[in-house]
């Protein structure tokens, strides 16, 4: 797991040297931090990665994921099926030729991702709920969501972008992409791990009453939504996962709020010991203010750098051991280390 | 510098106009207040008095922008107007020292947040974020503030001959025209294109 830095990434070896990457980050060089990962540990992304998961298009989620899928020539793309709707695209595209409008980076990541596909004559594959998504080996690869219902309400919500009153230029800005974010159920060799993405409550809830979804449960755990509140839900810890599972978390930081608050460590400690964060979110250097001191603006604005030193939590367990090694690295932290 | 009169009567714009609005020709020019002045004049008025010395750079920022839309108006509608003989008048400039371009993320009861990209130091991505007081803004730049709303903002100096310079600072948030038809049909055009080559249709 990797982030946060601009976002978060999470790296998944699924055997036989055939590697999946969720999400996308970029690190200090600019480049998705994934492969600066793979880089390091000497492999290929070329011909290693066969499968690349946008679990939503989120701004930190999604950095440098079009060079990614276009490095990584033999990697199948997967997203959420909402954004195979013609309507959505046509808006997309229809905004993002429009003078002074502008895409989120997350939506400009997905409409270059998916111009490219379309040059490889590629098709995504689509996730929905209980789909297999991936099988190679003894990995298997299930998108968990989203759903119809959460499906049928997007493209509802789809008309809502579309504005013939003069307006401030924007950025477009899908309605709540956390709602449509993309669980992933990874199987490999006998050991689970369940992919979060931003999920919120009422998705997670559709997900643990589903009856086709995978049987079984998971010993490693990303938490969604950067351990908030809004993706809590208890029933997926007492019916999907182990007791005291493995569970990862990459923070997340907007002006003077920060997620994990002290609360939500302290519930999901409440739940597992071996909780780990991806980063440590009051490292982030804070910008000097001299210039705006030598403004009339004085305190009316605060100014931050997002520039959160990055970290990587790395999990490793071979076929047949039964417990995982941990190793962190950079500013990553043991999660109890964040509520001291 | 030339400038257009949009013959769109009865509509209010300002000190010194009777109606329409005015559009530059020139798109990227900086304007002055002696251009101003000319923009603001009425046609047929010989000696305008509007008084732009109230003027802020907010207003002149947001001409600058306006006028570089270059807004499509029928030839009959258009008034050359021809810049008066007006007193040399010392010019305000502005020095910016940092410039930014923000997308708003959140808004608040009396502040907003953005994430800012600093075209200052030519950063590709947005390393910056600012909670920002809604005290900034013009009421009529409050009334633009959304999610998703994007802004320049400048800090700087001001200065003007024979007086001490002045730090500034300007946030503006442009208007854009609406989505057109056109742009829906170019929209349609890409979505059918990926559906082709996906083999989906």
């Amino acid at each position: 797991m990797l982030g946060p830095g601009y976002g978060e990434s999470a790296v998944v070896h699924m055997g036989g040297g055939e590697w999946m990457v969720v999400d996308s980050c970029t690190g200090r060089n600019g480049e998705p931090a994934a492969l600066n990962y793979l880089d390091r540990i000497g492999v290929d992304p070329r011909s290693a990665v066969k499968m690349i998961v946008a679990t939503h298009w989120h701004d930190d989620h999604t950095r440098g994921m079009s060079r990614m899928v276009q490095k990584c020539e033999s990697a199948r793309f997967c997203c959420a099926a909402a954004l195979r709707d013609k309507e959505l695209l046509a808006v997309v595209d229809g905004l993002a030729g429009k003078t002074g409008f502008r895409m989120s980076n997350g939506t400009r990541e997905i409409r270059a991702i998916f111009s490219h596909l379309a040059e490889r004559r590629t098709q995504p594959v689509w996730a929905t709920a209980s789909r297999r998504v991936f099988q190679s080996g003894g990995c298997t690869v299930w998108s968990l969501s989203p759903g119809d219902e959460m499906l049928g309400w997007f493209l509802l919500s789809i008309g809502s972008l579309i504005s013939t009153q003069e307006m401030s230029p924007r950025r477009v800005l899908p309605p709540s992409p956390n709602e449509l974010s993309v669980v992933l159920w990874v199987e490999c060799s006998g050991a689970i791990a369940l992919l979060g993405g931003d999920l919120e409550r009422s998705g997670w809830t559709a997900i643990v009453g589903e009856r086709t979804r995978p049987e079984g449960r998971a010993s490693v755990f990303k938490v969604p939504h950067h351990g908030s509140v809004t993706a809590d839900a208890p029933e997926v810890w007492r019916r999907m996962l182990e007791p005291e599972p493995f569970a990862v978390l990459a923070p997340w930081r907007r002006g003077d709020k920060a997620l994990p608050t002290p609360e939500d460590v302290a519930r999901i400690l409440s739940r597992t010991t071996t909780a780990f964060a991806s980063a440590d979110p009051k490292r982030s250097a804070k910008r000097p203010d001299e210039l705006l001191a030598r403004t009339p603006l004085g305190t009316s604005v605060r100014l931050r750098s997002k520039r959160v030193p990055s970290g990587l939590v790395r999990l490793r367990r071979t076929p047949g051991e039964k417990s995982w090694r941990v190793d962190l690295f950079g500013s990553a932290r043991r999660l109890s280390e964040l509520a001291a | 510098m030339a400038f257009r009169l949009e013959s769109t009567a009865g509509a209010p714009n300002g000190p010194g106009t009777s109606a329409g609005s005015i559009v530059r020709e020139n798109p990227g020019e900086l304007i002055h207040k002696e251009g101003l002045r000319a923009m603001w004049a009425s046609p047929g008025d010989p000696s305008p008095t509007a008084d732009t010395s109230s003027l802020g750079y907010h207003e002149l920022q947001r001409s600058t922008w306006m006028g570089s839309q270059g807004r499509d108006v029928p030839q009959e509608c258009l008034v050359d107007i021809l810049p008066p003989s007006v007193p040399q008048v010392p010019t305000p400039t502005l020095h910016p020292l940092q410039e930014w371009e923000g997308c708003v993320t959140e808004i608040r009861s009396d502040e907003f947040v953005a994430d800012l990209l600093d075209l200052t130091a030519g950063d590709a991505v947005e390393a910056e974020e600012a909670v920002i007081s809604k005290d900034e803004l013009s009421p009529e730049d409050q009334a633009r503030l959304a999610i998703g709303s994007f802004f320049w903002w400048v800090v700087g100096y001001e200065a003007s001959l024979g007086s001490a310079r002045k730090h500034v600072s300007l946030i503006v948030f442009p208007d854009l025209p609406p989505m057109t038809q056109a742009d829906l049909d170019r929209g349609r055009d890409w979505a059918d294109w990926l559906y082709k080559r996906w083999g989906l249709e």
